[in-house]
């Protein structure tokens, strides 16, 4: 029983962290910009599949180092000469072209690298049990992977409340229009803004790429879950999306390991149910199998108790 | 289409009457009359053919329901799909009660579809259309998810990935049809989906409908003229997922199978693809969007396995160049036909087509080098592009595809200064009275 | 001070207010507004710039709830209602910058704010072409205001005045007991004032209207009665002639060399 507890909340714990790493960028820039970016778990695969091939061609610290500076670019470009023409038409037209690019970038792998699944292995450097934990091995990329996480979070939380920079984000998070009419050069903080978020996101990837499988569909798979970090730890708010990711890290990770049915209490209580009946298919849910639901019933209960989201400055 | 206008038929004689509604409806009856005709039309005449018609009714009566919710009440959802998906499995679930006995014809069986996206959304409506905008389209998303995974999970319901089948011939006979032929599906389907145009076209011309337009353009002003913008979106909402649902029931009657990818998030960007390409602030647009998209996804898979490219590269353009879509396009370029100005500009479009096409050329070339490097290597090297055979391996495709996308993209740009000014020319005659004379 | 001549009964009061107030935050904007406007009466309200006229507005009509005091519109009260339920009890506003809607036609526009007031809520099942009483309503509307040569037009293409005048257009178009006007005028030359003002008067016949305006001339020209708002707080209310003369008013807003 400990060891299921432990290794749920080490293993919550870790996977928390992962959905922070991804979705600490997404945090600046939806929070800076307003911009739904579902291009932005596409930057955490770009970050996966660069370093993937950096570290084939040159070795795995400079990757780690080079893909996030690709990826930064990347984010830059795409705003520079993509976006920035959009803002102008508002939001939705600002979410479809994400929305589209997200799409692309997906194209743009399958091109480069084909549909399957790539070899990423975990560099023999990193690949080292750090600790053993009731005779498991922990394997030391977790720990890098945990590392970096909290470094990133430590980073944005001082660049937001201690620089110059950090507080004109911050001013703008409230009153956009009223720091643009300060004079502050807010296209260019946009580019900024874009390029650190997507160079975050593709940190997060280098990383993550070795977590999960490093295949197309994997910023798909992922996407959906960071809009819930950012949504429900609110908007402007890196604390919240810390939070919100552990929050939800640790809850599903448990739910994952919780074999129990509501079938399983029913029967506890000695209430039968008929095995063909429609209550018998939603009872016999196991709380592991409902588990990948958990994060967008949060979603949706916070949209519509609370849509600033836990910490959130604002609504929109 | 307006139907603007206080007509007091019944002082007419019944023979001027009946011609005055003809005159009234013409757009209408000749859209049926296309509809009569078009399975039998060179190049749609055979199975291939209905069934593209038959998937093009579907999508359009979807995307309409889209536009219903996006181009004229301004509510962006990543999640339509769950009304559609939702309405096919009530349809398929009908259609086996149907095979097991169910004395109920199968064009009957859309209406569970309807019934089914109404009833939901009125439920997610209820708890959705509080809120416009941004929390709108996340929350859209996040329900969207929901019932996605939700599907999966009940697997006796919907089958999960496999999904649910029915046979849309083993039923009750309707006037002696049984439905085994495409052209008897074609027919329900084109039936159906002029009905639901018909009512949603209808339902733009009622107040709520004009209020919808007016929420979308100004929600504030319009709890200053007497109205809750919230109720308006929650009806415009519910009546957008019964035609949702409709549409699914249509699906369940044509492909005879409901999986689970049917309230996917594939699906809900499917329909927001096809509404936002045709064109979102008319309902024209929809059912352009939903014909081209069709079209595209159904015969440009035969020519490339980089079609989702293309379609994703598509859509982008049209978010940057023409965010009225297709049909604003069209319209953008009306006023220029009508004043008879157009020959100019078509004549610099027709300069500058030549570069643009070079540019295509090299680019699709590319990308076709690519995709089969990439993801199709058991086929070989060779492959034969525009009647042109070529190597993969070899350099001199890959040089040759480069050298025409930056020529070509550089002469491009130098005609769009030419285009420009044809336009300009062409707005000043239009406006001075003897082009508009002309 | 409040004080009518003579001194209103409720009956007679379109519209009361007891002692509102309204905070952002720290910032008190409305410290403590009592006032009672007489029905068919037309009430200007006057005062500097950030008086808080725009936001007292809000407040009666629903924009914002208020943080103390209490609103009754003919005796019932519509503190803190929504804006919508306190439109359909038949207060109607304009707003000083145009809020219209611009994607639809002029027409529209109008045809839209008389819905609600001819009874027809969310009804769907009725086509608009049918509905007389709600297309003569726009006409008789669209022609008060001048615009029917325009009723064409997307709302979002028009000029300045013509913005302005389909404002007022959609305010009173729903036929409204209290209409609420602010700065009507706003941003008009002369002449285009001089049409908005006597738009103004032929449509407040038979109805109260209370009105935030800058301009004097408009002020002294069409007001019964007129308030002055300074920092939150009624100074004066009286007839134009005696808040002319009011030296309080002199030296908060008029200046003393007074020749309005």
């Amino acid at each position: 029983m400990l060891e299921i507890v432990t290794f749920s909340l080490l293993n919550g714990v870790v996977y928390g962290l992962l959905l922070f790493m991804v979705s600490s960028g997404l945090t600046l820039i939806f929070s800076m910009m307003g911009v739904l970016n579902f291009a932005h778990a596409s930057m955490f695969m770009l970050g996966a599949y660069f370093s993937y091939q950096i570290g084939r061609w040159i070795g795995f610290w400079p990757a780690l180092v080079i893909a996030p500076l690709i990826v930064g670019m990347a984010g830059a470009a795409v705003e520079r000469f993509g976006l920035r023409h959009v803002h102008r038409q508002g939001h939705v037209a600002e979410i479809l072209f994400t929305f589209g690019l997200a799409y692309l970038i997906v194209e743009f792998v399958v091109m480069v690298w084909g549909r399957n699944p790539i070899e990423n292995q975990v560099p023999a450097a990193i690949d080292f049990p750090l600790f053993t934990l009731f005779g498991t091995h922990f394997p030391a990329y977790k720990g890098l992977m945990m590392a970096i996480s909290v470094g990133m979070f430590a980073f944005l939380y001082m660049a937001f409340k201690r620089t110059r920079l950090g507080l004109i984000i911050r001013a703008a998070l409230t009153h956009p229009q009223m720091v643009a009419a300060l004079g502050h050069d807010v296209p260019r903080i946009f580019v900024l803004v874009f390029a650190i978020g997507s160079a975050l996101a593709g940190l997060a990837g280098v990383i993550g790429g070795f977590a999960l499988l490093t295949e197309p569909s994997m910023a798909q798979a992922l996407g959906p879950i960071v809009f819930v970090v950012v949504v429900v730890g609110g908007l402007g708010s890196i604390t919240g999306a810390f939070i919100a990711s552990m929050l939800i890290g640790i809850v599903q990770t448990f739910a994952v390991a919780l074999d129990y049915s509501l079938l399983d209490l029913l029967r506890t209580l000695h209430v039968t149910v008929a095995p063909d009946s429609l209550l018998y298919e939603i009872s016999a849910v196991r709380i592991a199998q409902a588990a990948p639901l958990i994060p967008y019933l949060l979603l949706v209960a916070m949209l519509i108790v609370r849509p600033r989201g836990l910490l959130g400055t604002r609504e929109t | 289409m307006t139907r603007d206008g206080n007509r007091d038929a019944s002082r007419m004689a019944p023979g001027a009457a009946l011609r005055e509604w003809v005159v009234a409806h013409r757009l209408w009856l000749a859209a049926a009359a296309l509809l009569l005709v078009l399975p039998f039309l060179p190049g749609l005449e055979g199975d291939f053919g209905r069934s593209l018609l038959s998937q093009m009714g579907i999508a359009a009566v979807f995307a309409l329901s889209y536009n219903l919710l996006l181009g004229q009440t301004g509510l962006l959802s990543f999640g339509h799909a769950v009304y559609f998906g939702l309405g096919a499995y009530a349809g398929i679930h009908l259609m086996r009660a149907i095979n097991a006995g169910l004395p109920l014809p199968m064009p009957f069986v859309p209406i569970a579809g309807a019934a089914t996206g109404l009833a939901f959304g009125m439920l997610f409506g209820a708890l959705t259309t509080r809120r416009a905008g941004v929390v709108f389209a996340l929350i859209s998303l996040g329900v969207g998810e929901l019932v996605f995974a939700a599907m999966r999970m009940f697997q006796g319901f919907s089958g999960g990935e496999e999904g649910v089948t029915a046979n849309r011939g083993a039923g009750m006979h309707f006037f002696g049809l049984t439905f085994a032929s495409q052209l008897q599906v074609y027919y329900v389907i084109a039936i159906w989906a002029f009905v639901a145009t018909a009512l949603m076209v209808a339902f733009l011309h009622t107040p709520l409908g004009r209020m919808c337009n007016a929420v979308r353009d100004n929600p504030e002003r319009a709890e200053f003229i007497g109205y809750d913008p919230v109720r308006v979106r929650f009806v415009a909402f519910s009546i957008a997922a019964m035609f949702a649902g409709l549409a699914g029931g249509l699906h369940a009657l044509n492909y005879e199978i409901v999986a689970a990818e049917a309230v996917g998030a594939g699906r809900s960007g499917a329909v927001l693809l096809m509404a936002y390409i045709g064109g979102v602030s008319n309902f024209l647009g929809a059912i352009l969007g939903a014909i081209v998209i069709t079209w595209l996804q159904v015969s440009l898979s035969d020519y490339t396995t980089a079609w989702q490219l293309y379609l994703g590269v598509f859509f982008i353009a049209v978010v940057l160049f023409a965010p009225g879509g297709l049909a604003g396009l069209f319209l953008m370029h009306a006023p220029l036909l009508r004043s008879r100005a157009w020959p100019g500009v078509f004549k610099a479009y027709a300069i500058a087509s030549v570069p643009a096409v070079f540019m295509l050329a090299g680019a699709v070339t590319l990308l076709e080098l690519n995709y089969r490097l990439a993801t199709q290597p058991e086929a070989g090297t060779r492959l034969t592009l525009f009647g042109v055979a070529m190597d993969t391996s070899t350099p001199w495709p890959w040089l040759a595809a480069s050298a025409l996308l930056a020529l070509g993209f550089y002469v491009f740009r130098r005609t769009w200064p030419r285009v420009a000014e044809a336009w300009q020319q062409a707005e000043t005659e239009a406006r001075s009275p003897s082009g508009s004379r002309r | 001070m409040t004080g009518c001549i003579p001194r209103p009964t409720a009956a007679r009061c379109a519209l009361e207010l007891h002692d509102v107030r309204k905070s952002f935050g720290a910032t008190s904007i409305i410290r403590g507004v009592s006032l009672e406007i007489v029905r068919g009466e037309r009430h200007a309200i006057i005062g500097p710039n950030g008086a808080g006229k725009s936001t007292l507005f809000n407040l009666i009509c629903g924009r914002f709830a208020p943080s103390g005091g209490s609103i009754l519109l003919e005796g019932e009260a519509i503190t803190a209602r929504p804006a919508f339920e306190i439109n359909r009890r038949g207060i109607s506003r304009s707003f000083q910058v145009t809020n219209i809607f611009p994607r639809l036609s002029v027409y529209e526009n109008i045809r839209c704010s008389v819905l609600w007031s001819l009874g027809y809520r969310y009804c769907f099942w009725r086509g608009m072409s049918r509905l007389r009483d709600a297309n003569e309503r726009s006409e008789r509307t669209l022609e008060a205001i001048g615009m029917t040569a325009r009723r064409d037009a997307p709302a979002g293409v028009l000029t300045y005045a013509e913005q302005r005048a389909l404002e007022i257009g959609i305010t009173i178009a729903g036929d409204p007991r209290l209409i609420l006007l602010d700065e009507p005028t706003a941003g008009m030359s002369r002449a285009e004032a001089d049409n908005a003002v006597a738009l103004i008067r032929r449509v407040s016949q038979g109805r109260t209207l209370v009105m935030v305006e800058h301009d004097m001339g408009v002020v002294f020209d069409l007001a019964d009665r007129i308030s002055v708002l300074v920092y939150g707080e009624i100074i004066a209310t009286d007839v134009p002639a005696r808040i002319r003369s009011n030296a309080a008013v002199q030296s908060a807003y008029l200046g003393t060399a007074a020749d309005a």
